[in-house]
């Protein structure tokens, strides 16, 4: 087949799937925010016991850097004074995931 | 009377400048000082970094989770090696502040207080306690008059970060609530500056 032909129909199957990543991202997020807002904000919002605050940049760097998957089981877990999960049992890890994307995506 | 023509041309210029002066005057900011809320809130990054690194630092690395060198507890004073609990510490140092100064002063002040006298007094107390209490991880931002004087007064959320602040306020025989859980606000940070005085 030729490229003429190919690339019509490649290009509207490329935008279908970007398209779907973006809003399979998009509802993480929203999950996020929903998780962050009944649970982590009373802390990450004020930093109450060094929690990093929501957007801090200089906060969160050093612990951005550690990636996804640390900062998750930390917040499964609970690190250093941050109690397991924030102290609410009934979150499950993809909970937790999802908040933790949510706040990594305030950073700039 | 007659004016010298150079004496004539000085006073000229000094009127334009002292006009030109005066005018600009006028579009100047009344006062340049710094923001009540930006002051309260880095009055409240000082106070709240300081009770993390004792909790950190004091409490837990040397407490019954570290090396129980010391032991953290409501009647400190009572044991030879009785440290204060975190939120006694952040009291002690209000009222440190308070024998200092009366520039600004701060408080840990709850709707359910152990002690009464850790109640709200006022009601924008009050109020802003309410406030952070139903909205958690928010602040309250008011003013309110006692006496003579306008104080800007803000509330920061105080909240229940380990078992250790929800049992000893369940179990407290003077706590007026009883089912605090982990991650609950339990009360605030009341910060007080003067902002004009009549």
């Amino acid at each position: 087949m030729p490229k003429s032909t190919l690339m019509p129909l490649l290009l509207p199957m490329l935008f279908i799937v970007i398209a779907g990543c973006t809003s399979e991202q998009q509802q993480i997020l929203v999950q996020g925010e929903a998780v962050y807002s009944s649970t982590c904000k009373v802390c990450h919002a004020q930093g109450i016991n060094g929690a990093p605050i929501l957007g801090n940049n200089k906060m969160w760097v050093k612990r951005a850097e550690q990636g996804l998957p640390v900062l998750v089981q930390h917040a499964s877990q609970g690190y250093g004074l941050m109690p397991a999960k924030g102290g609410n049992d009934t979150l499950s890890n993809q909970d937790i995931n999802h908040a933790v994307q949510f706040m990594l995506s305030k950073l700039n | 009377m007659k004016v010298k023509p150079s004496l004539n041309k000085g006073l000229c210029v000094t009127a334009i400048i002292a006009s030109t002066t005066l005018l600009s005057a006028c579009n100047e900011p009344k006062h340049t000082g710094i923001e009540p809320k930006l002051y309260t809130d880095s009055l409240f990054a000082v106070m709240k970094a300081d009770r993390t690194n004792y909790t950190k630092l004091v409490v837990k690395r040397l407490g019954p989770s570290g090396t129980g060198v010391v032991k953290p507890d409501e009647h400190w004073q009572d044991l030879p090696n009785g440290t204060l609990l975190p939120a006694q510490m952040f009291r002690a140092g209000a009222e440190a502040v308070a024998e200092m100064t009366d520039e600004f002063s701060y408080s840990l002040q709850s709707i359910w207080p152990i002690n009464s006298q850790n109640a709200p007094k006022t009601p924008i107390e009050k109020q802003g306690l309410e406030y952070i209490a139903e909205n958690p991880g928010e602040n309250f931002y008011g003013e309110e008059k006692l006496g003579d004087t306008t104080y800007y007064t803000a509330v920061y959320p105080d909240v229940a970060v380990s078992d250790a602040c929800t049992s000893c306020h369940n179990d407290h025989k003077d706590s007026p609530k009883n089912n605090f859980k982990l991650g609950e606000v339990m009360g605030g940070v009341v910060i007080r500056v003067p902002i004009k005085s009549s």
